[in-house]
């Protein structure tokens, strides 16, 4: 047992609580599918972007979002309620582990939740539309990897500075719902004013959706790769600086 | 087993800790007590590392707590004052996710001797939310000592229990004194202070007043105290001996006379109630 991530283990533990309840599988699951349905059945024949059927745009950015949704929830979620309300993360920082297994357990968790809400997706995506939707690339995968890597530790460094729990929903409606719209979810970015295009280009769901949507490492690809990638170990860096400095 | 120098910790203008000095030798049980806001629990989180001081210095079992925060963590267990265990879990899930942070090699055997310590072996499968909350103290008290730790810290082990649950909880604190574990607690229980401390600090606005014996500091005080009824409620007079509170309830129409009790010595000693 003690090969295993104690941080990790924990937070696998939980999901397997929170997973037999049939409200948390919904509430996660439910706007990704939602949008699945509606937008792909409404206007998945009828609009026509960049030569290709709206589907098969819109199931990868569909599959990014899931992604940042549930990585940032899961460790978000569990670090801030068990921070502020349940105080179930204080043995976690005065135990003997290594602040690098704390980033690790929480950015495992959030890899897994994203996994599973993906995979969701992805199922409901291929029962609906057929294989021709989902984005078997490798671009498309590491990009997704990517994203869930990102958003589990922005998620685990918003759980350890926010002050208040309600301070997750003002990230969630403030930055992380206006990022599901303007990064290419729904949409090509190409008609929005030229330097807002610029500032939402820069926004990591931006270039996941980039790579998902990419057949292969094109330079803009590779690009995106770099950006992402250069995120995450900032992120990763913020967010153990941020334990080794924590204190209440 | 414990030094602290000059401890200081400030949030914004108000200084929750002022100049603390404490010295806690091996096998001892320490408690700290004082009201609400005195400065207890960021004492205890200060030396169980959650939180660094703004000043001084701390050292456990020879360690110098600024330097060598991660090998403190090992020598510690820390029963907090909150209930903080994973209540969708059950017992043995949590004990389990305990010894993963704790790297305990052969986990198994040790949650098995501590289930049984405390009582707790019929429940390894229950949820801990559905545990009574004496059930739920023991189980963190159990979860601390799983790593075997040298010092204990506790802080308002009780709090909230009702007398028979606290009756058990002292059993169980007693057990570790006679095992020779270091134990530090906080309350703002007088009678639980005097069962269980062999030395008390007496805290007060983020002061440590005095340490003693409960005996000492309560004979320091005064050993009888005399009330009488006043226009104000009660008037309350601490006296050295029997002969002294005579004296004085002769002298007070409707007074009583008691023996005085640790949290009389408190009030006297510090002029605060608890």
């Amino acid at each position: 047992m003690h090969l295993l991530n104690p941080v990790f283990h924990r937070e696998m533990l939980l999901l397997r609580t929170k997973m037999l309840r049939f409200g948390y599988l919904v509430s996660t699951l439910l706007f990704p599918l939602l949008y699945l349905f509606a937008f792909g059945w409404g206007l998945g024949s009828r609009v026509v972007l960049s030569g290709g059927s709206y589907v098969n745009f819109l199931v990868p950015g569909l599959l990014a979002m899931t992604a940042m949704n549930n990585s940032f929830n899961l460790s978000a979620g569990s670090v801030g309620m068990g921070r502020l309300y349940s105080r179930t993360m204080q043995p976690i920082l005065i135990a003997p582990v290594s602040r690098c297994s704390i980033v690790n357990g929480y950015l495992l968790a959030g890899l897994v939740r994203g996994l599973i809400g993906c995979s969701i997706v992805a199922l409901a995506a291929l029962f609906l539309f057929g294989s021709a939707s989902l984005p078997l690339t490798l671009p498309a995968v590491t990009g997704l990897l990517l994203a869930m890597t990102f958003f589990a530790l922005a998620g685990l460094l918003v759980g350890l500075v926010i002050k208040d729990l309600e301070d997750i929903a003002v990230i969630t409606n403030f930055v992380i719902m206006p990022m599901a719209f303007f990064s290419g979810t729904f949409f090509p970015l190409d008609r929005i004013p030229e330097l807002l295009r610029m500032v939402l280009t820069m926004l990591p769901l931006t270039q996941a959706n980039l790579l998902l949507r990419s057949q292969s490492f094109t330079p803009p690809a590779l690009l995106a790769l770099c950006l992402l990638m250069s995120l995450c170990v900032a992120t990763y860096g913020a967010a153990w600086s941020c334990l080794e400095r924590y204190q209440e | 087993m414990i030094k602290v120098r000059n401890l200081v910790k400030r949030y914004g203008t108000k200084t929750a800790v002022d100049q603390f000095d404490l010295e806690v030798h091996p096998g001892e049980i320490f408690g700290l007590l004082g009201p609400n806001g005195a400065g207890k629990t960021t004492t205890i989180r200060m030396l169980t590392t959650l939180c660094k001081p703004d000043q001084g210095s701390i050292e456990l079992a020879g360690l110098d707590l600024k330097t060598e925060r991660a090998s403190v963590r090992h020598l510690i267990g820390v029963v907090p004052q909150e209930r903080n265990l994973d209540l969708e879990l059950t017992v043995l899930e949590n004990l389990k996710v305990y010894a993963g942070l704790y790297h305990l090699n052969d986990p198994k055997q040790r949650i098995d001797d501590c289930l049984e310590q405390f009582g707790l072996a019929q429940e390894r499968k229950t949820q801990a939310d559905k545990l009574s909350g004496g059930m739920q103290r023991r189980l963190l008290i159990a979860r601390a000592l799983l790593s075997r730790p040298r010092i204990l810290f506790l802080d308002e082990p009780t709090i909230g229990l009702d007398p028979q649950i606290r009756r058990g909880i002292w059993d169980s604190l007693a057990t570790l004194r006679a095992e020779g574990m270091t134990v530090v607690l906080t309350t703002h229980y007088m009678d639980e202070a005097a069962m269980l401390c062999n030395r008390i600090g007496l805290m007060s606005r983020g002061r440590l007043l005095m340490i003693d014996t409960p005996d000492n500091l309560q004979i320091a005080a005064g050993s009888f105290m005399v009330e009488a009824p006043d226009n104000n409620g009660f008037r309350r007079t601490l006296c050295r001996d029997q002969e002294q509170a005579e004296a004085v309830a002769a002298a007070l129409p409707g007074a009583l006379i008691r023996p005085a009790n640790l949290e009389d010595a408190f009030i006297a000693l510090t002029g605060q109630e608890l």
